[in-house]
């Protein structure tokens, strides 16, 4: 990927002149936020192919709308260039010198990360926060919250946390990071069928790999997070082990499962240990501004309604009509686009049977929601692909696992047997229902149902062997 | 129902226009210029488009010096307050709409001299007369383009002669010629340009705006509002720039992209046919209305030298008697009165009752003219 670079300006409207003007000089340009380390205004910045770097700027002086500033960004990412093999990759050069041998917390805004923060603060723990703002999180968030300029309600919820425990705190952009390793590809399974989990990638290519990088440039000794799950080891072989948070009722392991040998040595679940009360009772006690806020449920960019994000988000042509028809082939009606349904759908099918008929798969080679009875949605079996083992090497039998298929955490006792190429079939001992392609499928050893296998993306299901 | 009144705002607009509103709404619905989120470059983009495409349709030489202003009023208030100092000197005419001629009284209040120039009874402004008025120590000349009694369209490109040969800058009033008269703000020399949306260019109340052309230093006009613009905002003075030195608040979003709709209609039938269709309308209403006995019509001969607006009174008939029957008996919308031009009845000699104003619009037809004539001859002649 080549190299980008931005042009700022002083106003939000020298910006769009400028990408029109560049534009229509054939140099591919883009308004984007600028970054808050090359401008302290709300202002836009335009984002072109730093080759072109001469030429944006001989056009945009001609032309009555010079920039401020050019600026190369770093490879592929939103952030301006570093010095020369300078860890200084930190947009704050304080903050990475206060985080030399301290642990980066990420702080969402919540109160399980601040009270994570708090937490490792009150051991003793040198401690950083970090709240990463995404952007998007923008669309229905922010028609409903107050949010001040620049700044998202959870960033400034998170800095007063930070205020309010007497550590650091720095707010890193990452709105094209999470475009591309987040938003991307949650449209993308949508349109393609499946039933993404944003979440875990979120966790697995922000947090665990985008942030924990810059943590260990900045001389960082660790990372940590408000999830619920705690980190052990095996007394025997050494290796690091996932395993479920002590409160069942919040156990976020099942986010997690992703995480490898590398990144669970340096990371920390302060709450592991934690039932939420316990974190609540806590919050108060300290005082923490964020100790009354509600759990957050939602996807966090998309509201409580992705297929309104959806339209909003992808080219109208993506959303094509097609047949809506039953498993023995019969067409019952039409659909507005395979992207707006999930398996295990009931509601909205607009079909008018006579007994509840269910989404049951999503072929996206035909355009076609496939609809069927409840029964039908129940299937034996579930195929896996990019399956990822927290223990390293896959095991070469067939493994007796307690497999979880969505976030709630209940687990069906199954028969995890790899293949080949981070494949995967999961045999369930007792059929289960609604297994939707997208979503993860994350194993527990069937003889200690707190440690985290690992897991995979669930591709198909086998409807024949539906009981 | 037939609908005369266009001079005051134009009706029906263009569907695209609600649609482009509606569509700013739903899709567009950031804040423009106060965060780096998609739904607020969407909606910075969409007012830019606005901006880029008035900029072609006036031929004016950078879009970021179009400032946008809720009116035309305020446009025209943004340059006098902004330009014009204690003690300077205000040319000006006898045909001027109260958003000239009340700013103007106010400044003369606070000690600035203003020159009123005479016109003559038809409406035509003295050249001579106005050459005479703008000597070297005039900060400013104003000038409508045409007014809006008898329609009467001034020589915009000798008035810029005449105010930079003396070293003055030239604001112009547009608000009944734009979109319905072709304007190209550099080939005229019109160095600040007034303009409203909701009329001649098919837009929506509570958008317009102010030109800047180059000969006027942004440095030297001061705000009307000081604000919040989303760039500078570490600051607690008001920012320089263009536009957003001017440009202070939430902007009208849906406003301005129904003003672009507008515009954008207006571009894609073309000012030159626009004006064609409305001065022939316009010399059919002339022509019918000379021939009727008791009539009298107001402004310069022929549809030529105006735009679209015919004022007349007739023998007997008080003005408002005339426009009420009008509608009541003949679904006919005009105007009667004084339009907000006071100035311009004295010199017309129709202070303090007015006239009958009828203006038709890009889309009044031959036939709602014919009968509106007809009308005014059962009126006038029963």
């Amino acid at each position: 990927m080549s190299r980008e670079g931005m042009a700022i300006f002083r106003t939000t409207a020298a910006a769009l002149r400028a990408e029109r003007l560049l534009a229509g000089a054939g140099i591919g340009a883009r308004a984007a936020a600028a970054p808050r380390e090359l401008s302290r205004d709300c202002s836009l910045g335009v984002r072109f192919a730093w080759e072109a770097a001469e030429r944006v700027h001989a056009l945009l002086q001609a032309a009555g709308v010079p920039p401020v500033g050019l600026h190369p960004l770093g490879e592929g990412r939103g952030e301006p260039e570093a010095g020369t093999g300078e860890p200084a990759a930190a947009p704050e050069p304080e903050l990475a010198a206060g985080a030399a041998g301290a642990v980066v917390v990420a702080m969402s805004g919540g109160v399980d990360s601040a009270v994570a923060a708090a937490l490792l603060h009150q051991a003793g723990v040198p401690v950083v926060g970090v709240t990463l703002r995404v952007w998007s999180s923008g669309w229905r968030a922010h028609t409903r919250r107050a949010d001040r300029c620049c700044s998202l309600g959870a960033v400034a919820d998170a800095r007063a946390v930070a205020e309010r425990l007497g550590i650091d705190h720095a707010v890193l952009d990452c709105e094209a990071e999470f475009e591309r390793e987040v938003i991307q590809p949650f449209l993308a399974a949508y349109l393609g069928g499946r039933t993404p989990n944003p979440c875990l990638a979120c966790n697995s290519r922000l947090k665990f790999a985008w942030l924990r990088e810059r943590a260990r440039a900045w001389g960082a000794v660790g990372l940590a997070t408000g999830h619920y799950a705690r980190v052990t080891r095996d007394p025997v072989s050494g290796r690091y082990q996932l395993r479920r948070g002590r409160d069942p009722g919040k156990d976020q392991s099942y986010f997690l499962y992703r995480l490898t040998q590398a990144q669970l040595a340096d990371l920390r679940f302060p709450l592991g240990e934690l039932h939420k009360a316990a974190t609540r009772q806590m919050a108060l006690r300290l005082g923490l501004p964020v100790a009354g806020k509600p759990e957050s449920q939602e996807i966090c960019f998309a509201g409580g309604d992705y297929r309104a994000f959806l339209r909003e988000r992808v080219a109208p042509a993506a959303l094509r009509p097609g047949p809506m028809r039953d498993t023995g082939g019969r067409v019952l009606g039409r659909h507005a686009g395979l992207a707006l349904f999930t398996v295990g759908q009931r509601h909205g099918l607009g079909l008018g049977t006579p007994t509840p008929r269910y989404v049951v798969a999503l072929d996206p080679a035909r355009d076609e929601v496939v609809v069927g009875e409840e029964r039908e949605l129940w299937t034996r079996e579930a195929t896996l692909e990019d399956l990822h083992l927290i223990a390293g090497e896959p095991p070469g039998e067939p493994l007796r696992v307690l497999a979880q298929l969505r976030s709630a955490p209940v687990a069906a006792p199954a028969t995890l047997c790899p293949g080949p190429g981070g494949t995967a079939r999961l045999v369930f001992e007792q059929p289960q229902r609604g297994v939707a392609p997208g979503q993860a499928a994350v194993c527990y050893a069937a003889a200690d149902p707190e440690l985290v296998l690992g897991g995979g993306t669930i591709c198909g299901s086998d409807p024949a062997a539906a009981a | 129902m037939i609908y005369l009144d266009n001079a005051a705002t134009s009706w029906p607009k263009p569907p695209e226009v609600a649609r482009a509103m509606g569509d700013f709404l739903e899709r567009a619905g950031g804040n423009p210029g106060r965060a780096g989120h998609r739904l607020s470059i969407a909606a910075a983009r969409a007012i830019s488009d606005v901006r880029e495409t008035l900029a072609a349709l006036f031929h004016a030489p950078d879009p970021l010096r179009i400032v946008f202003t809720p009116s035309v009023t305020q446009a025209i208030n943004l340059a006098l307050r902004g330009l014009v100092r204690l003690g300077d000197r205000v040319v000006t005419t006898g045909m001027e709409h109260n958003a000239v001629m009340r700013p103007l009284r106010a400044l003369e209040e606070g000690r600035v001299h203003l020159t009123v120039v005479p016109c003559r009874p038809d409406g035509e402004l003295d050249l001579l007369a106005l050459r005479q008025a703008v000597i070297p120590s005039v900060r400013l000349v104003v000038v409508a383009h045409a007014d809006n009694v008898t329609g009467a369209l001034r020589p915009l490109d000798e008035i810029a002669r005449i105010a930079h040969d003396a070293g003055a800058p030239l604001l112009v009033d547009a608000a009944q010629t734009a979109g319905a008269v072709p304007i190209d703000v550099q080939d005229l020399g019109i160095d600040l340009l007034a303009f409203t949306g909701h009329k001649g260019l098919l837009g929506p109340p509570g958008t317009g705006g102010l030109i800047l052309g180059e000969r006027v230093e942004a440095r030297e006009l001061r705000p009307l509002v000081r604000g919040g613009t989303g760039s500078h905002s570490e600051h607690e003075e008001q920012p320089e720039e263009l536009p957003d030195k001017f440009e202070s608040g939430t902007p009208n979003g849906p406003g301005l992209a129904g003003l672009g709709a507008g515009v954008r209609a207006v571009m894609q039938r073309g000012v030159e046919a626009i004006r064609a269709h409305e001065a022939a309308l316009t010399a059919g209403l002339l022509e019918g209305l000379a021939a009727i006995p008791g009539v009298r019509v107001y402004g310069p001969p022929g549809a030529g030298g105006r735009t679209a607006v015919i004022s007349f009174t007739a023998a007997g008939r008080s003005v408002s008697e005339l426009a009420l029957r009008l509608e009541e008996e003949y679904q006919i919308l005009g105007r009667a009165g004084l339009h907000c031009a006071p100035a311009a009845h004295r010199t017309l000699g129709t202070f303090p009752d007015g006239t009958v104003r009828l203006a038709p619009g890009p889309s009044t037809t031959r036939d709602e003219i014919q009968a509106t004539l007809r009308a005014v001859e059962r009126i006038v002649r029963p």
